[in-house]
């Protein structure tokens, strides 16, 4: 069976249980699904008619999304709404993303202009920034608030792989690793821990693959460490998510109230899940953004999670398939720090909400509620199937 | 240099590989160890959503009287126990703030109808209407029950009664106890009072058996032919090893037999008989009694403890014939065994939930356990017959009925620093017994025969008046 027909019956199948169980004979959201369904393939006849290279990115993140979008109207049918909104914005910038990421040919040149932007949004977001659940990550303009982080992550890439393909435009590496630490200290700064350890992620990972010199590799691993212990002692979140951690169970009403309520939802879930609309994942603070994948496992089972996960994985080894194919230096580290970034960010958070690793906010992505996170994760892929298109033609140069 | 990058491109696609894959082996893992043990935590909201969704299954006693019901107030399913505290243990309660205790416990999917079929509520879905939860049928008989709590009451103990032939608890009561009404205004006390209140003797007690234990000693000796016939000179207390064990009062019983030494419960020659047969023989016995072992049950039963080892030392070997020492039983198992050798040395498996009705009364399952023979139907007859003289003319003239052939064994136990205990088994009628009864008065100061020995009667007459309808 083709792919596309996958998705097809799965948004199918689902929009259907919402129409007669969830929301009872409401044509509307049949219509909606109607209409998201067609987009989805539509588009995806159009990646492989137009030959736009890798045709499972955009179906595997359309059913991610499509999954977060049946699970946010389930919780709240104004945020599904909202959602399936923001993907449509997704989509358009993702073909945006990738054509202009293609018609411009040189953006590997633009190192200073990635920095500068980056720290830019950090102090915009430092001075005018608006504090939401405790981090100040948060930007208001007019009636929305966007999370320049979610940003930042794309150019944060673009800034690694550019000075990966120039190391010479800067002084020397300290001055780069200098640039690299001041992005996580805004983080940290901020409050923003999920996001500061992800950067961090991303930056040793890439750091690993492209220099020879582990001894420095080390030296950058032990700072880490003593951030982190200082941090401890110093910043009381910190030392509140790790208790919640350890034992979340001697504080349930506490400081273990969300991680223990997320940990009853996968509980009470088993392994084929409640079905959908049957659990009570309302009682888990947070469930339509951090914690949706335990409102996932809760009406889907751990079977249903696990696909999730599965999910990921194939993206990311698409991803990774891509990064290692490419010739063009940046372009390479572009890929491999695209697909790194959602790799990490999908452990961190399902980690976190699972009690596998301590629980630091960031979003689930494609299926999290929020504009600013899926607009960014849709700019991404656009970008990794703009590099992609260069992997296919030099497979077709090569067979021609 | 390309060559190289790709070679750590790869490292990384397996640290991510390694990383997924813990995440689903997590998972697995969780959903198998971890998530059984959480989802009953009162934190969970779900289970008060559900409890607030259904209509909690009632509860009858064996003629159909009502123990505990389920009430709608104002859209909520509030739970009423009509007997109080004569039912705290054997029903318990099911509160939010408490968690669940008794067949509220471990009857609690039965009663909320958790796991049967999603389709089989498929209406209730639909119409929005409450789920009904499964109603339970238990052997308990109200009359005696109300009895048992009554006789026992201002005490510390436990009365056990049993049907011998098939395990229905008839009674089960504890004392002290407290009422599952209002647990708010008692909790604090509950868990503070050092009598322990909340802990069901009946199922959990552990005491030691005192001479109710020579019921067992003495299938062991008549199962050894060799020293069955042998006849000892009791002086009223006996030297093992140095350690001196007297008889009940330092009574000298002069020459007895076995029949004679049940009959007067002589200690010196019951230490002597475990002395000729040997740790072998008296574990074996004893193990087949289910001492050590598990006994199946619909309610979570304790094991009864006995030393273990080969070689029991001669003074420990001593104790254990007049049910010292680190032999210990709960109250359920002495009226198993009472009720093993009033039932031919068939031993049966008790159980308390008689049948799980649906809430329009079809029956969806059927209590009952299984039986073991632990000691052969002529052995049995023999003890049988003993126990009848011990009631007829020893320690239990107490429990004797007007008319009917009973059997007995009384025990009086001594405690480190405390009073003695008191306590008693017993069946009856003999030839076919209809009730078989196990009484325990904690430090109570007096003999079995005293105190155990007249609540059991009056247990028993009312049983068999009843004939276990």
């Amino acid at each position: 069976m083709r792919p596309i027909n996958i998705v097809v019956i799965i948004n199918s199948l689902f929009f259907l249980l919402i129409y007669l169980f969830i929301d009872p004979l409401n044509i509307n959201i049949l219509g909606a699904g109607g209409i998201l369904t067609a987009l989805i393939a539509i588009c995806s006849y159009i990646i492989k008619k137009a030959k736009m290279g890798d045709s499972y990115i955009f179906l595997i993140i359309s059913l991610l999304s499509s999954l977060g979008i049946i699970i946010i109207y389930r919780l709240d049918s104004g945020f599904g709404i909202r959602q399936i909104m923001w993907y449509a914005l997704g989509v358009v910038l993702f073909f945006l993303g990738y054509v202009i990421f293609r018609y411009i040919r040189n953006w590997d040149e633009y190192i200073f202009l990635y920095v500068g932007t980056s720290i830019f949004l950090f102090l915009l977001t430092f001075f005018m920034g608006t504090t939401i659940k405790g981090a100040t990550n948060w930007i208001r303009i007019g009636g929305f608030t966007f999370q320049p982080a979610e940003i930042i992550k794309l150019i944060f890439v673009f800034f690694l792989a550019a000075y990966i393909a120039y190391p010479e435009k800067l002084k020397n590496i300290y001055t780069f690793l200098f640039l690299v630490y001041v992005h996580i200290l805004f983080l940290f700064l901020q409050r923003d821990l999920g996001m500061a350890m992800l950067f961090f992620g991303i930056f040793i990972s890439i750091f690993y693959v492209s220099n020879k010199n582990l001894k420095l590799l080390l030296y950058n691993l032990l700072p880490a460490f003593g951030i982190i212990v200082i941090g401890y002692f110093t910043m009381t979140h910190v030392q509140v998510r790790y208790e919640a951690w350890v034992n979340p169970w001697r504080d349930i009403a506490g400081r273990g109230y969300q991680i223990t309520q997320s940990l009853f939802a996968i509980a009470e879930g088993g392994f084929f899940g409640t079905g959908l609309g049957l659990g009570r994942p309302d009682s888990i603070p947070e469930v339509h953004t951090d914690f949706i994948f335990s409102a996932v496992c809760e009406e889907m089972g751990i079977f249903g999670g696990i696909g999730v996960i599965l999910l990921y994985f194939i993206l990311i080894y698409r991803g990774f398939k891509i990064s290692l194919q490419i010739k063009d230096m940046f372009k390479k580290t572009v890929a491999l720090g695209i697909t790194l970034t959602y790799s990490y960010q999908t452990f961190i958070i399902i980690g976190g909400v699972t009690k596998l690793i301590p629980l630091t906010g960031i979003t689930l992505p494609f299926i999290s509620y929020g504009g600013s996170s899926l607009v960014s994760a849709f700019i991404a892929f656009g970008v990794l199937q703009g590099i992609s298109k260069d992997v296919s033609e030099g497979a077709e140069l090569i067979e021609g | 240099m390309k060559a190289d990058f790709n070679k750590r491109i790869i490292h990384l696609i397996i640290f991510s590989s390694l990383l997924f894959l813990s995440m689903i082996v997590y998972l697995t893992y969780f959903q198998l160890i971890t998530g059984p043990r959480i989802v009953d935590n009162p934190y969970n909201k779900r289970q008060w959503a559900r409890e607030d969704n259904t209509i909690r299954g009632f509860i009858y006693d064996r003629n159909g009287v009502e123990l505990a019901t389920t009430e709608v107030v104002d859209g909520t399913p509030v739970r009423k126990y009509p007997f109080e505290r004569i039912y705290s243990h054997v029903i318990g309660y099911s509160s939010k703030q408490y968690g669940k205790y008794g067949i509220e416990n471990y009857y609690n999917d039965t009663l909320m109808a958790i796991g049967d079929s999603t389709v089989a509520r498929i209406r209730e879905q639909l119409s929005g209407e409450m789920i009904r939860g499964n109603h339970l049928v238990l052997t308990i008989d109200h009359e005696l029950q109300k009895t048992a709590e009554r006789l026992l009451r201002g005490k510390k103990g436990s009365i056990v009664a049993i049907n011998p032939s098939n395990g229905e608890v008839l009674a089960m009561v504890s004392k002290p106890d407290f009422s599952p009404v209002n647990l708010n205004q008692q909790w604090e006390g509950l868990i503070n009072d050092e009598r322990s209140p909340l802990i069901n003797r009946s199922l959990a007690g552990l005491y030691p058996p005192g001479s109710t234990y020579k019921v067992i000693m003495a299938s062991a000796v008549l199962e050894n032919l060799s020293i069955v016939n042998t006849e000892h000179n009791c002086t009223g207390s006996i030297i093992i090893d140095g350690y001196e064990l007297s008889d009940y009062g330092r009574t000298a019983h002069g020459l007895v037999d076995l029949t004679r030494s049940l009959v007067v419960s002589c200690n010196s020659s019951f230490a002597q008989m475990a002395l000729e047969l040997g740790t072998r023989r008296v574990v074996n016995v004893s193990n087949r009694f289910f001492m050590g072992r598990t006994i199946n049950s619909d309610m979570p039963l304790r094991q009864s403890r006995i030393p273990q080892e080969d070689d029991i030392p001669t003074t420990e070997l001593g104790a254990i014939a007049i049910g010292q020492g680190r032999l210990l039983m709960t109250p359920m198992h002495m009226a198993l065994v009472a009720a093993a050798i009033g039932n031919d040395g068939v031993m049966v498996e008790p159980y308390i939930v008689r049948e799980v009705q649906n809430f329009n009364g079809r029956v969806l399952q059927r209590g009952g356990g299984q039986s073991h023979r632990v000691v052969s139907d002529d052995i049995a007859r023999q003890v049988k017959e003993m126990m009848v003289a011990v009631v007829s003319q020893g320690t239990g003239r107490n429990a004797r009925i007007q008319g009917v052939r009973v059997a007995g064994k009384t025990g009086t136990a001594q405690t480190a620093g405390g009073a003695d205990h008191s306590l008693f088994i017993g069946f009856a009628p003999e030839d076919n017994p209809k009730i078989a009864i196990a009484v325990i008065l904690e430090n109570e100061g007096k003999s079995g025969g005293q105190a155990a020995a007249p609540i059991a009667r009056e247990m028993m007459q009312l049983g068999l008046r009843r004939g276990g309808e």
